[in-house]
């Protein structure tokens, strides 16, 4: 697995080279998670080698937007089988609506949901991302890995710890992941207010109010502002918002973020006392904004709630693919901290 | 570097800070700026959502006004329809489309249907339709009338009796919102009043006969039903004879009594299916249905005029009332009613021409007779209007000489007679036209006319120093008019001329009809100095005994002795009889149409004072009429009164 916020063309060369049989993916970032730091112009790379699991590596174009729940669904197909025990799933932000994409891997696995991975990230600047295997790099697509036998344990562990504040809102005018107005008002503008000067950074700053979506019947969906039409005025998000559900703005400080990534971490361990093998970190781009110098404490978090000694790699992402806390039905997450930890043991664990 | 760095660097730190110290310093500027980014930040937010959540409490605490304001103007407004519901007279219930309960009731609907609120308030739709269906008679029709209502959009609308009496009106609507509204009113009062106007349109208010309208209802369906059923009606046109004299005279209380009398006598003389219909001031009509042939007709009109024979008492008085009934029949005198009407009345005319008290059943020939009387009559207004009727004038000579030089033959005074000369110059005798005049009313018009005429004739004489008497003749039915005679009396007076030039004649028939007011008049004419002349006597029933109490100054012996005096013995005694009668009662006795030298020589033996006849001068017009004058000239106060002719 390949995480990198530099130019990883000659690096995917090389490797190809040396380990021609051996699966490779990855995808941009908004920074690299390596142990308990974060990185930013490098390259993490991450093997994972297993006695008695199988992989099996799937790539899948997404033609539009609108392709999303097929793409998901196109991947879900390719690598379901009986004996699947988790499947890790990278996809190019932006251009690929992840709660379509989900929706896709949920609907063709139902009622499998160890589904986790991440959404390809571009830095600050929200333009392009990349999604890299032994075949080069792709602008988008969707690729998923499939982990398959009796002897793999993942555990999965996600949460955001942002808080909603100030009024409900009613979303009276959005199509798909883009929203117009909030009772009435043009979301933009209201952006526009509660950042003042920083309006200016906006997509970025934006990523300092998520919105809490909440419908008559589903659970609340964290979703962080992922794009500006500013011909149209409107937010582009990272999953679709429905019209007359209601939307709550968010916000965090550090200390709840950190909070957060312990509430993540004590769901790993919740679920076994066994030491995890190896920890796949997805956090999201909008945490480092918040915690910026302290962006390791939350990975800190990690090593103190389950051990210093276990190897950890990821990174930040533009959106997380997780069971709900950890067990329930797979959603696209916003502002969380997502973990998946592995560990194969040598007996096989169901039988 | 931010400047809280700089601050704690100038306090605790003097020299220029080391080169590795410069990335931790420019960290914790970072993280400064950092801390004031999210500090800004989180303030604008709280900042701007207090002022959200402000504004939107204050859009709540509008809203809630608004909604506290709506829902006392609910309040109120459901106080004044249920107020307005309580007040209305008819008996509203809503009942509720969804759960079948009563939502809306006011008082008057609890009582039409003896219901109390408390009761009401457990029942449900079914158990009110039960209740109602107690309530009314022919309740199986609430049945139709709500299966109507669920089809009709217009609603329904039913009337039905009331068990306890009554009638209700219930109109049924549905309404997508309210449910089924029920809406009810007593419209006993009003069917009462409608029955009373009804009644009332169709009867006679005096008599509780049925009147012209409703005898047309029965007769079209009495003829409907012989149509149908092959059978005969007989129509009975019934006319009272005399009836107006005892109105004139008794007044209309004592008029009206005798209508009542009449109308319960016939109503005792006819079978009980017959109709008996008041029609007019006198006149009355019977429909007689399932007539087996004209003898059974003619026993039942018998029995109508026997009915009325005994005698009315009226103020202490016994009056006879006589009436002529004109009899029309189904299918043979006309099949439909108007024709059926007209003719009865024309057979009712002619039992009354024909001496009244009796029946007369209509024949063609009689609607001819009225045909032709009817073209009298318009051409008799035409005659009138076009002033075609004029005033001849026939002498009367003395036929005594007289110690005062009178001679006999010498000019006494004229009598005017009535010409109607047509167009074409034909003449239309008096009797011919007078009696249609009669009936038709214009008799108080040619009357006027007449005394007009006379008046101006008499005016026009005296102008050129003629003083003559002229005599008209009054007709009985001028006597019905009130105030005639003092009409006479004043327009002899507008005309400046002495009453004593105008005097009238009447006749026996005239006594007959009504022997108080006639004394009346006759005495009011013989205080004005207006000469009575009592014509035809000897025609009718004559009795000596008003006679001699009358105040009549001459009688006129009827033509009818006169014409057969040279050969009748029996003639020439009874003139004998009446001229020695008159001079016992000293009356002036008067010989009408002399015509030959015979009878003029009788009469002057007889002792007879004057004389009237084709032998002493034919009937001319006013201008040939002077002639007579020239002849033999006479001054009015040379007419003699009675006894002067000695």
């Amino acid at each position: 697995m390949l995480f990198t916020s530099a130019d990883p063309t000659a690096a995917i060369h090389n490797l190809t080279q040396l380990f021609p049989a051996t699966p490779l993916c990855g995808c941009s970032s908004s920074g690299e998670i390596q142990q308990q730091r974060v990185l930013d112009n490098s390259t993490v790379l991450t093997v994972l080698r297993f006695a008695h699991t199988r992989v099996q590596l799937v790539t899948e174009s997404v033609n539009g937007m609108a392709d999303s729940y097929q793409a998901g669904a196109r991947v879900a197909q390719q690598l379901r089988q009986d004996d699947l025990r988790h499947l890790l799933v990278f996809a190019n932000g932006i251009s690929v609506n992840g709660s379509q994409l989900v929706a896709g891997l949920n609907q063709t696995l139902a009622p499998f949901s160890r589904i986790s991975g991440g959404i390809a990230a571009d830095g600050e600047r929200f333009r392009h991302t990349w999604l890299y295997t032994a075949d080069g790099r792709f602008s988008h697509h969707v690729c998923g890995i499939g982990f398959y036998g009796q002897h793999l344990q993942v555990r999965c562990g996600s949460y955001g710890g942002w808080d909603p504040f100030g009024p409900r809102r009613r979303i009276t005018r959005a199509q798909g992941n883009r929203l117009y107005e909030l009772d009435g008002i043009c979301a933009l503008d209201l952006y526009e207010k509660y950042l003042g000067d920083y309006a200016q950074q906006l997509p970025a700053s934006g990523l300092r109010f998520p919105l809490l979506i909440s419908g008559d019947d589903n659970d609340p969906v964290v979703c962080s502002v992922l794009g500006i039409d500013w011909q149209e005025r409107c937010l582009l998000f990272g999953a679709d918002i429905p019209e007359q559900h209601y939307a709550q703005l968010m916000r965090a400080n550090v200390d709840r973020l950190i909070d957060g990534a312990h509430t993540a971490c004590e769901q790993i361990s919740q679920q076994s006392q066994d030491v995890p093998e190896f920890a796949l970190l997805i956090s999201c781009v909008g945490r480092r904004a918040i915690m910026q110098q302290l962006i390791d404490e939350e990975l800190e978090a990690f090593s103190e709630t389950l051990g210093a000694s276990i190897p950890v790699s990821g990174f930040y992402s533009y959106g997380e693919i997780a069971p709900n806390c950890g067990v329930g039905k797979c959603s696209l997450h916003n502002q969380t901290l997502t973990i998946t930890t592995f560990t194969e043991h040598t007996a096989c664990i169901d039988c | 570097m931010h400047r809280l760095l700089k601050r704690q660097l100038k306090r605790h730190h003097q020299g220029t800070v080391p080169e590795a110290f410069r990335p931790l310093l420019q960290a914790i500027s970072d993280a400064y700026e950092q801390a004031d980014v999210d500090r800004e930040m989180l303030e604008r937010s709280l900042a701007l959502t207090a002022e959200e959540l402000l504004e939107r409490n204050q859009r709540l605490s509008q809203h809630l006004l608004e909604q506290q304001k709506a829902q006392s103007d609910l309040v109120a407004s459901y106080e004044i329809l249920d107020a307005t519901l309580n007040a209305s007279k008819e008996g509203i219930l809503v009942v509720s489309a969804n759960d079948d309960r009563p939502i809306a009731v006011n008082k008057h609907y609890l009582f039409l249907m003896g219901l109390s609120e408390e009761r009401i308030s457990h029942m449900n739709g079914a158990e009110l339709f039960r209740n109602s269906f107690l309530q009314l008679f022919e309740g199986e029709q609430l049945y139709d009338q709500l299966k109507e209502m669920h089809r009709n959009e217009q609603g329904s609308h039913r009337i039905y009796p009331m068990r306890r009496g009554g009638w209700l009106e219930v109109y049924a609507v549905k309404h997508p919102v309210a449910g089924y509204i029920w809406m009810l009113r007593d419209i006993s009062e009003i069917r009462e009043k409608e029955e009373t106007i009804t009644y009332q349109a169709q009867h006679d208010s005096l008599t509780g006969l049925p009147n012209r309208v409703l005898l047309q209802d029965r007769l079209e369906l009495s003829i409907h039903r012989a149509q149908a059923q092959h059978l005969r009606i007989a129509l009975c046109y019934i006319d009272l004879d005399g009836f107006k004299t005892i109105n004139d005279s008794l007044g209309h209380a004592s008029g009206d009594k005798l209508l009542i009398e009449v109308a319960q006598r016939l109503q005792q003389a006819i079978k009980v299916q017959d109709t008996l219909a008041r029609v007019g001031g006198d006149e009355f009509v019977v429909i007689m249905d399932d007539i087996n042939g004209q003898d059974e007709v003619l026993q039942r009109a018998d029995a109508m005029l026997e009915a009325l024979m005994p005698p009315v008492e009226l103020e202490q008085r016994s009056f006879f009332v006589g009436a002529s009934i004109g009899i029309a029949m189904y299918p043979n005198d006309g099949e439909e009613p108007g024709l059926l009407m007209r003719n009865a009345d024309i057979a009712m005319y002619r039992a009354k021409a024909n001496g009244k008290n009796c029946f007369h059943f209509f024949t063609p020939s009689l609607e001819r007779i009225a045909q032709h009387r009817l073209q009298m009559e318009t051409e008799l207004r035409k005659a009138i209007e076009q002033d075609l009727l004029e005033l001849h004038y026939q002498p009367k000579v003395f036929l005594q000489n007289s110690v005062r030089g009178i001679r006999t033959g010498q000019l006494h005074s004229f009598e005017a007679l009535l010409r109607w000369q047509r167009p074409d110059g034909s003449f239309v005798p008096p009797e011919s036209f007078i009696h249609i005049a009669e009936e038709s009313g214009m008799i108080a018009q040619i009357g006027q006319l007449v005394i007009e005429k006379a008046c101006r004739q008499a005016r026009s004489w005296l102008n050129e120093g003629y003083e003559s008497n002229i005599s008209i003749n009054l007709s009985p039915r001028q006597f019905l008019i009130p105030g005639f005679h003092e009409d006479i009396v004043d327009t002899i007076r507008s005309y400046g001329i002495p009453s004593s030039m105008i005097s009238v004649e009447i006749t026996e028939s005239l006594l007959m009809q009504d022997l108080v007011s006639a004394r009346g008049v006759l005495e009011y004419f013989r205080a004005h100095d207006v000469f009575v002349y009592l014509d035809d006597f000897g025609s009718g029933f004559s009795s000596l005994n008003y006679l001699k109490t009358l105040p009549v100054d001459a009688i006129k012996i009827d033509r009818a002795f006169v014409r057969d005096l040279s050969t009748s013995s029996a003639d020439r005694a009874i003139a004998n009889t009446i001229i020695t009668l008159g001079k016992q009662l000293n009356k002036l006795i008067v010989a009408e149409g002399i015509e030959t030298i015979e009878q003029a020589n009788f009469l002057i033996d007889s002792g007879c004072d004057l004389a009237q006849g084709y032998f002493y001068g034919r009937p001319v017009n006013g201008d040939t009429a002077r002639h007579y004058f020239q002849l033999n000239p006479v001054r009015p106060s040379a007419l003699a009164k009675p006894g002067a002719s000695e």
